[in-house]
């Protein structure tokens, strides 16, 4: 029987452990990733303050649950890991595309608009499950309202795959999705269609979303696929699901047909009862039409005119009792007529009937101007290119009133039923010449509140902290930004250049901006335009060097290689100081107009070497709790449950691991490595490692080992153990012997067989002491 | 000798993460520090990596528990009761997720052979490839579990014994046949 001997064991089990550790993942990163984003979805569930709380509660400590088993989802075939198998786009009306291979881990996730990306944010989902890849965007869906009581619809379309995996694959993460919220799940499968990937592709939408579309606009002909692409899941879902597109599947079951859970929330809206007293009260006004006797056929909601609106259907009967049929469109948010028509009921084909507008209530084209012109601030004498014309705007007839004065374009609608102001805009007319006073226009147009350009230019100068006499190439042109007059006032001054934009009517600053300006070249004397430029807290280079000393906790005599330049750092100037000390290398950034310490950092310098006392600037750069490498070394020991005296090939350095100076200390004893970090600062063991010392010949190692820790051979151990069991050395078999270590003491874990029985012992290596003895009886 | 075995008892295991400092670090995460979860992950992922591995017997399928035994012990970690055997608590749930691959690769009816158990891509050197295939390829299950938990974990015998309900003897005589068989695969070649 050949004996495995102590060393082609050691041999063995130090390549398996070292081979798994290559081969282990080290990607602690992904993991907190994960996690992160599993508790984003727990965060929204404990602080939304709604009836579901405790729904959701339950659904993600459920969706948790399905992590824990590794994903639920199983079926299809087996690929390789990096291939996409599938894709499942989640809609809602941010648009993502998720990724996956066959075994649900997700290889990209991809926004398909901005408030996409919004919701990814930083989340990066690589290698996570696709159970908490959709927790989470869901999660953060919800988190951001995207999501809510009053629109709760989501589009989830799964293309490749196969269809049966994909059926299954929708189910799935519908079910998921159902489980985190009481909403409006539509699942598909998408299957090939260039044409509506063309136009996904066109409109940046997902391929689902495109068929979504597609079918409300087969299904409802008066949609086009352009006018329905802005609008969101739930309002797509309204419309297919209540609209007059009304589909419902009856039956059916195509693989690409769209399968819808829940119902979509039309909570955002007024309601068909409101909308319908809308209608006829309008109807009562314009066509004094007797609503008492009214009927309704039907209010679904529907998208016309750019917004969701209830397209009404009702009879009603004119006072001459004339029976006719009315149509209204009444936006759904508002509650705003936003069309209407009516016609005889009875002789249904006889045209549109054009009743007579109920007269009384409507204003005159004059006052209408004369309104206008008021509104603008302006003489009637003083407009030119005039024009007014009739129209409806959001079901509001109105008087479209435009004219040009001094310099600006007007533009008005006033409603004709009142006179009032429905939509007032003035804007530059860029094909305005000024016939020299520019300024005086300016001033019969602005209200009285409105600045000149010298006190918009005493503002930005203020503001910027200069003197009028130092700036140079400075402009000034009015223009309008988000509909705000304002004065574009650029200059430059001392290596910077200012951009300020303030408003005419208020003369506050909208916007201001400093930015280095790269073409100046300062004239030798660097320092003067910064002192003019800079607020008077401005530090010194002296000052800033000053401070990163003490902060460092060095002289300045003992410190070199000495730099300092300024730069600016994330938009802040600041003054970078590097310089060496005692080993160390230095490296601050201070704020030259705070004398703040933006960056510090102190690393090891490598080319330093040390003359003898190398101890000396430790003590002086570290603060009062820091300790010693002897207690170092000692917390080491300790911890390592290993004498002082039995270790040797001890080394101990300082240096920086991940941000924190610690001692590195490496020390052997009997068959191990040890291998400790601990953190200057506090102390505390910040990595410990042991393994066992590939280098390690028992026999040799007595040199090293003064306390004789393995003064029991083998052979001795071996005897002490046959002597207990009461058994004869020829007798035994499957012989074993491992010298280990256990709690700081060096042992010969000892097993065999002998007879019917297996013998296991535990023989203290220096001492001879069985510690432990077994003998079971072998099976 | 009694007081020889009681130390034993309170003395701390040094191999790679003594119990206290990991209940430490659970406490710390179910407090919701999760940075201590990235302190587990590398005092503890060779250990799981291994473990998993020599369930799942693939380098893909042992990532992927790998990774998510970590999130389940974040979300786990509240319910987490501090102990003197947390990386047998750690080891438990990565051997739960490990069992749960297997029965879906079956539910899959994937055949093991079509998936290369340590693919030629794995960026790691041939002599550590070849340690890994033999130990998938030449030791059964209970072996495998058995060289894994001491080899990498550092687990004594009688606490594999204990992890993996086992009787000692059999954790011996199991152990020494595989150390053999492996022994004898890896200086052959």
């Amino acid at each position: 029987m050949k004996k495995t001997t102590k060393n082609e064991e050691m041999t063995v089990n130090a390549r398996v452990r070292t081979a798994v550790e290559n081969a282990a993942p080290n990607d602690a990163a992904s993991v907190i990733n994960d996690v992160k984003a599993g508790q984003s979805v727990m965060v929204e569930t404990q602080t939304k303050k709604t009836k579901r709380r405790g729904a959701w509660r339950a659904v993600v400590a459920a969706a948790l649950a399905l992590v824990l088993m590794g994903g639920a989802f199983a079926g299809g075939m087996y690929f390789s890991d990096a291939r996409v198998a599938s894709i499942v786009a989640l809609d809602v009306n941010p648009s993502i595309e998720i990724s996956v291979n066959k075994k649900e881990r997700v290889l990209d996730v991809r926004a398909l608009n901005d408030d996409a990306a919004a919701i990814i944010g930083d989340m990066d989902f690589k290698g996570s499950t696709l159970d908490v890849t959709v927790n989470a965007l869901v999660g953060a869906m919800v988190r951001e309202g995207y999501l809510s009581d009053i629109a709760n619809s989501i589009l989830v379309s799964v293309d490749g795959g196969g269809d049966e995996y994909a059926s299954r694959l929708r189910e799935h993460v519908s079910n998921l999705i159902g489980a985190m919220f009481d909403g409006a799940v539509m699942t598909q499968t998408v299957t090939p269609d260039k044409e509506l990937d063309a136009l996904a592709d066109k409109y940046g939408i997902t391929k689902g979303k495109a068929r979504l579309i597609a079918e409300i606009t087969t299904q409802n002909p008066r949609h086009t696929f352009e006018e329905l692409v802005a609008l969101s899941i739930n309002e797509l879902n309204l419309i297919r699901t209540t609209g007059a597109a009304g589909a419902e599947n009856s039956g059916s079951s195509r693989p690409d047909d769209i399968v819808s859970q829940g119902t979509p929330s039309a909570g955002a809206y007024i309601g068909a009862d409101k909308a319908y007293e809308n209608a006829l009260a309008h109807a009562a006004s314009n066509y004094g039409a007797v609503t008492d006797a009214a009927a309704l056929i039907k209010a679904p909601l529907d998208y016309e005119h750019g917004v969701m609106v209830y397209e009404l259907e009702f009879y009603a009967y004119s006072a001459d009792g004339e029976h006719f049929e009315f149509e209204y469109d009444v936006n759904a948010k508002t509650g705003e007529i936003v069309g209407f028509e009516c016609e005889l009921a009875d002789k249904g084909d006889s045209g549109i009937y054009q009743p007579p507008v109920v007269s009384g209530s409507s204003v005159p084209e004059s006052e209408a101007k004369a309104t206008a012109l008021s509104h603008a601030g302006v003489k009637e004498s003083d407009i030119y290119a005039y024009t007014c014309k009739r129209d409806f705007e959001n079901g509001v007839e109105v008087y479209e009133i435009d004219f040009k004065c001094a310099g600006y374009e007007y533009d008005y609608e006033i409603a004709v039923a009142t006179g009032a102001i429905v939509k007032s805009n003035k804007e530059v007319d860029d094909d305005y010449r000024a016939p020299e006073t520019t300024k005086a226009p300016e001033t019969t147009a602005a209200p009285s509140t409105s600045v000149t350009e010298a006190e918009a230019k005493a503002t930005a100068l203020k503001h910027a902290g200069v003197n009028e006499s130092d700036i140079y190439t400075y402009t000034c042109k009015r223009d309008f930004e988000n509909g705000v007059e304002v004065y574009e006032i650029d200059f430059k001054c001392a290596g910077y250049e200012y951009d300020y934009e303030i408003a005419v009517a208020t003369g506050k600053i909208v916007k201001s901006n400093k930015e280095v300006d790269d073409d100046y070249r300062a004239l030798e004397t660097t320092k003067a335009p910064e002192t003019t430029a800079a607020p008077s807290t401005a530090v010194t280079e002296a000052e800033a060097k000053a401070t990163a000393l003490a902060h460092a906790g060095v002289k300045e005599s003992a410190i070199y290689a000495y730099t300092c330049k300024r730069d600016f750092e994330n938009g802040v100037e600041v003054y970078e100081i590097d310089f060496k000390c005692a080993g160390y290398e230095y490296d601050y950034e201070i704020a030259i107009a705070t004398g703040k310490i933006v960056k510090s950092n102190k690393e090891v310098d490598d080319d330093y070497r040390a003359p003898e006392t190398t101890k000396a600037p430790e003590t002086t750069a570290a603060p009062s709790t820091s300790v010693t490498e002897a207690e170092a070394k000692a917390a080491a020991l300790s911890h390592a449950g290993v004498k002082e005296s039995d270790i040797y090939a001890y080394t101990c350095k300082r240096d920086f691991e991940n941000g924190v100076e610690v001692y590195e200390i490496d020390f052997k004893c009997a068959g191990y490595e040890y291998d400790y970090e601990i953190a200057i600062a506090t102390g505390k063991i910040v990595k410990s490692n042991k393994e066992v010392d590939d280098d390690y010949h028992h026999d040799e190692h007595d040199d090293h080992n003064t306390s004789g820790s393995a003064s029991v051979t083998a052979e001795q151990a071996k005897s002490i153990a046959l002597t207990h069991a009461n058994v004869d050395a020829g007798s035994i078999y499957d012989y074993e012997c491992e010298l280990d270590r256990e709690h700081g003491t060096d042992v010969y874990e000892i097993s065999f067989k002998s007879g019917r029985y297996e013998y296991e012992y535990e023989i203290n290596a220096s001492t001879g002491a069985i510690i432990k003895s077994d003998r079971e009886i072998d099976d | 000798m009694l007081l020889f075995t009681l130390t034993a008892v309170t003395a701390q295991r040094i191999p790679d993460a003594p119990s206290d400092v990991l209940n430490g670090l659970i406490a710390e995460v179910a407090a919701g520090n999760i940075d201590s979860l990235g302190e587990i992950y590398s005092l503890t992922r060779s250990s799981v990596y291994g473990y998993a591995l020599s369930i799942v017997k693939n380098h893909s399928d042992a990532e992927d528990v790998t990774h998510d035994a970590y999130v389940a012990i974040a979300t786990s970690a509240l319910s987490y009761t501090p102990s003197d055997k947390p990386m047998a608590w750690i080891l438990t749930i990565a051997k739960n997720l490990a069992l749960m691959t297997l029965r879906k690769r079956r539910e899959r009816e994937l055949d093991e052979a079509e998936v290369a158990a340590i693919p030629d891509t794995l960026d790691i050197l041939p002599a550590d490839k070849m340690v890994l295939r033999e130990c998938i390829e030449r030791l059964s299950d209970d072996e495998r579990e058995i060289v894994m938990l001491h080899a990498v974990t550092g687990y004594k015998h009688r606490e594999i014994a204990e992890f993996l309900d086992m009787p000692l003897a059999t954790v011996l005589s199991k152990y020494s046949r595989a150390i053999k068989k492996l022994r004898a695969a890896l200086t052959e070649e």
